[in-house]
Parts: structure tokens; C-alpha cells; sequence
């Protein structure tokens, strides 16, 4: 009962601030309002005793992306008197592609055999097995994930600094 | 009635009832706390400088700040005409909510922690970080060029302070080997040699632990936006900073959640290097652990005001380059340090 009524307030927060996010002709208030479609993800995945992924979203998207597209919006010339249009760009192709990937969600949904109650699924420390299956079995790509990321991180200190001499 | 009372505060008989009753004794607790702590300040400050500071109102002052809240309560809530209304309004409650959500995983004591997260430490934080956004709502819907630069050089600070804060708390994960607050607690009972109290804590367990203690303190307290390091509401600067333009109530919210921001880091300090409820002498002691607990976050949040009323405030270049230049590296070398002494010293 308490379950469903978080779930349709975290719903509600995550639809409606997506929906803002499209409509805004305001690039800043766009920005804001995906930061509580964000929240609304965390919630979903809290409410699915989700903790890890719950918290790295946290960490990940409100602590990262979201500033880094504020800073692009603030650091772009006059961003407040900047008006986001609806001029729409290739509406066929994007109404075939979006229906194609709404129908397709659809399919997978219905063609599930078994769902999971959650009640059942006791998952006591979802942290500890990430992390002894990350430095377990998957250790490589794990590996290999992170010499991708510190290439991109050295790659971007580059960039960053060539102008100045 | 007075069992009916305490029966409230049962999550397994009252679900709904008994969480919102600690929310909102949580919420009265920081009040509480905050209302202390901004005497406190203006005590430590005055008497720091040779004066005697508030005076008037109650025993040494004491009532100065209600005095204060109550003024900020009834002010006239002012909204400039040019902000962007729905981004000032909300701002103020984001930032607080920030600090008030970390409350959810502290462990108080032995017996009671509001929610005993698994991963207690990452959770703490992961919701820290909501208030970055906030900062940023807050200068970029007043509307006005000193709330948007300190909006911005928050957002900068706090993201690049975000590192060595993690890293140095990493020092504290392996030594644990756990992100349960709890059991980083419980790991702290007994030091090297047997010993237990203070030998156990973990801030003079080793070297590495140690210098990641200090290390912690610098990057917790620039998170906090605390002098030294108060660039984004830098008086001489930028009037102040985010919340130039708030009165009343919204800036109430914005003092509520710097204060509670700074009792957080002061409880992940007690928690994370001092041994949280534990006693200062052996494991049992005839004084609660909420108490204990208390105490040493109290001490930290006395170390930050001595800091606030010690250091000049910072250049910004110089801020980075402590962060980037000094604080990064030193971290590095105390993850390898402690994952060294983890297996060959234990």
C-alpha cells in the first residue's frame, strides 16, 4: 500500500520531469528539470532494493552529468535569452524509430515468463558481491574499463591545456 | 500512554507513523543543533578576537539565536521581480535536503541506526552531492552576476574537492574492509596489540590512516564552503555569493543546510576515524553512545570555527591547485600505503 503511493509520487516525478525537460523552451529550467527525472530513477531503483545502482546513479548523474550540462549551458553566450524551439527535424523518421523502440519495449515486457517478487528475492549485500564478482571473474574488463576511462581522463587534461602556453 | 508513545516509533507496528516521526525529529534535531552551533560560532569567534560577543539576550547570550530565527521567520519573504520563480523557489529545499538526507545512515549508537545501509559510507556521499545542483538553481534563478559566480565557483569547488574527500575515506574502506558504517565502528574497537579505545581508532592506527585524517578534514571542510575556503560567498567579493538575493525563510533553509552539512562531515569524521560511539578508555563505559558520538562531532565541528576565525581566505588558483596538486597525489599514495599495510601488517 505505502509501496504503491511512493511509487506513483516517484513515478510522477520521473514522467513530469521528463516531460518539462522536452517541453521547456528555457535550456536552464530543461537542465533542472531532467535533475528530477534523475531523482525519480534513484527512487525506482531504491524502491527495487536496487541500493548500488541506486547510489551510483546518484553519484553519477546528479553529481556529474547534470553539473557538467549546467556548465555548458552557463558557459554558453547569452544562454538565458536562448529560446529551444519545436521546429521539428525529420518527424517521419523520428516517429518510426521512437514507435519502433516504444513497440519493441512493449514486446519484451509481455514476452517475460517469470517476474521476480521482490519479497522473495532477499538480496542482504548487493555491494559485496559486485565487488568480488568485479575483481573475480570479470576482472579484465573491469581492467580494461578503466585504462579506457584514465586514456579519456588524460586526453581531456591534454585538450584542457594546450591553449595556454 | 506514555508505552502508546514509544509504540509510535516501532517501524514493524506503526510502518508510516514511526518514519515520519523520525523525520521529523531529525528535522528538530539539526534546528536544534543548528541554533546551538550558530551562538557557538559567534562565541568562539568574539572571543577569539578579545570580545565578549552576544550578551544580551538570556545567560551569555544564549538566547540570541532564537531571538534571530524568530526574526528570520516573520520577515517579509522578498522574490525579485526578474528571478526565475519556480528555480528560487525550489533551490532552497534541494540544498537542504542534501545534508538532511545523509542523517537516514548515520549510526548513533550501538543499538540504533536509522537504516543500517550496506553501503552506508557511499550513500552519504552520493546524496551530498544533490546539493551541488542546488547551489547552482539557487544562483542561476536569482538572476543576479554575484549569486551566478558563486553559484559557479561552488560547483567547481565542491566537484573537485569531491576527490580527495572520497579517496581519503577509501584509506579508511580498506582498512575496515567494509562501507558499513556500522561495522567501520565496530572494526575500530580493537587497535594494535590488543589495545582497544582510543588505541583502536582508526586516526592513529598507522601513518597512512592518520594523514588521511587531516586529508579528510582540509576536503570536508572546503565541501562545506567554510573559510578558508569560503570563495563561493566571499563577503568582499561577491556581496554573498548563491543566496545574495534570498531573505527570510529560503535563507534560513540555505543557513539550515550549511550547518547541517557540517554536522554531517563532523559525524563521518567521529565515525570514520574516532571511533564513533565507542568510549575513549576500554569498549564499555557507563555514558551512552549518542553521547560519545556527539562529543566527538562536536569537537570537529569546534575545530572547524577555530579554523574559520584562523586562516585568511584562499585565491582561487591557489584552492585548485590544493586540491589537484596536493591533496590528489598525497590520497594516491595513502590508497597503495594502507592496501600495503592491509596485507603485510594487518
Amino acid at each position: 500500500m505505502i509501496v504503491n503511493i511512493i511509487f506513483g509520487l516517484v513515478i510522477v516525478l520521473t514522467v513530469g520531469g521528463a516531460i518539462v525537460t522536452v517541453t521547456s523552451q528555457n535550456l536552464a529550467r530543461a537542465v533542472f528539470a531532467l535533475l528530477f527525472t534523475f531523482l525519480g530513477v534513484t527512487g525506482l531503483y531504491f524502491l527495487m532494493q536496487a541500493d548500488f545502482i541506486a547510489m551510483v546513479q546518484l553519484m553519477v548523474y546528479i553529481g556529474g552529468i547534470t553539473i557538467l550540462l549546467l556548465f555548458g549551458v552557463m558557459l554558453t553566450q547569452k544562454a538565458h535569452k536562448l529560446k529551444v524551439g519545436f521546429s521539428a527535424v525529420n518527424p517521419n523518421t523520428g516517429a518510426i524509430i521512437s514507435m519502433g523502440v516504444f513497440v519493441g519495449l512493449v514486446m519484451l515486457i509481455l514476452n517475460v515468463d517469470e517476474w521476480y517478487d521482490l519479497e522473495f528475492v532477499n538480496l542482504n549485500s548487493t555491494i559485496s558481491k559486485i565487488g568480488e564478482n568485479l575483481l573475480g571473474q570479470w576482472v579484465l574488463p573491469f581492467e580494461v574499463a578503466s585504462i579506457l576511462l584514465l586514456m579519456a581522463l588524460v586526453g581531456a587534461a591534454t585538450l584542457a591545456r594546450r591553449r595556454e602556453k | 500512554m506514555i508505552e502508546f508513545i514509544f509504540d509510535l516509533f516501532k517501524p514493524a507496528e506503526f510502518p508510516i507513523i514511526s518514519r515520519i516521526l523520525f523525520a521529523v525529529l531529525t528535522f528538530a534535531f539539526i534546528g536544534g543543533f543548528v541554533i546551538v552551533a550558530v551562538w557557538l560560532e559567534r562565541k568562539v569567534a568574539a572571543h577569539m578576537q578579545d570580545r565578549l560577543g552576544p550578551m544580551r539576550v538570556g545567560f551569555h547570550g544564549i538566547l540570541q539565536t532564537i531571538a534571530d530565527t524568530v526574526k528570520l521567520i516573520i520577515k517579509e519573504d522578498i522574490i525579485p521581480s526578474a528571478a526565475d520563480k519556480v528555480l528560487f523557489i525550489t533551490a532552497p529545499f534541494l540544498v537542504f535536503m542534501g545534508a538532511f538526507l545523509s542523517f537516514l545512515a548515520i549510526p548513533v549508537s550501538e543499538e540504533f541506526t536509522p537504516s543500517d545501509l550496506n553501503g552506508g559510507l557511499f550513500y552519504i556521499l552520493a546524496v551530498s552531492s544533490i546539493v551541488i545542483p542546488g547551489l547552482v538553481m539557487a544562483g542561476w534563478g536569482s538572476n543576479n552576476k554575484w549569486s551566478l559566480f558563486g553559484a559557479m565557483r561552488s560547483a567547481a569547488q565542491m566537484v573537485s574537492y569531491e576527490i580527495p574527500i572520497v579517496l581519503s575515506l577509501l584509506v579508511v574502506v580498506m582498512a575496515a574492509s567494509s562501507l558499513n558504517l556500522s561495522e567501520i565502528v565496530g572494526a575500530q574497537k580493537v587497535g594494535l596489540g590488543g589495545f582497544s579505545g582510543i588505541a583502536g581508532w582508526f586516526f592513529i592506527r598507522n601513518p597512512f590512516l592518520f594523514v588521511a585524517f587531516w586529508v579528510y578534514i582540509i576536503a570536508g571542510t572546503a565541501e562545506n564552503n567554510r573559510t578558508p575556503f569560503d570563495l563561493p560567498e566571499a563577503e568582499s567579493e561577491l556581496v554573498a555569493g548563491f543566496h545574495t538575493e534570498y531573505s527570510g525563510m529560503r535563507f534560513a533553509f540555505f543557513f539550515l543546510a550549511e550547518y547541517a552539512a557540517m554536522l554531517v562531515m563532523a559525524l563521518v569524521v567521529a565515525i570514520c576515524f574516532m571511533g564513533g560511539w565507542l568510549p575513549i578508555i576500554g569498549t564499555e563505559s557507563a555514558i551512552p553512545g549518542f553521547v560519545w558520538l556527539l562529543g566527538k562531532a562536536m569537537s570537529i565541528v569546534l575545530l572547524q570555527m577555530w579554523f574559520r576565525w584562523t586562516f585568511p581566505r584562499l585565491r582561487v588558483d591557489q584552492l585548485m591547485t590544493i586540491s589537484w596538486k596536493v591533496l590528489l597525489p598525497i590520497t594516491f599514495v595513502l590508497v597503495l600505503g594502507q592496501g600495503v599495510w592491509s596485507i603485510w601488517i594487518g
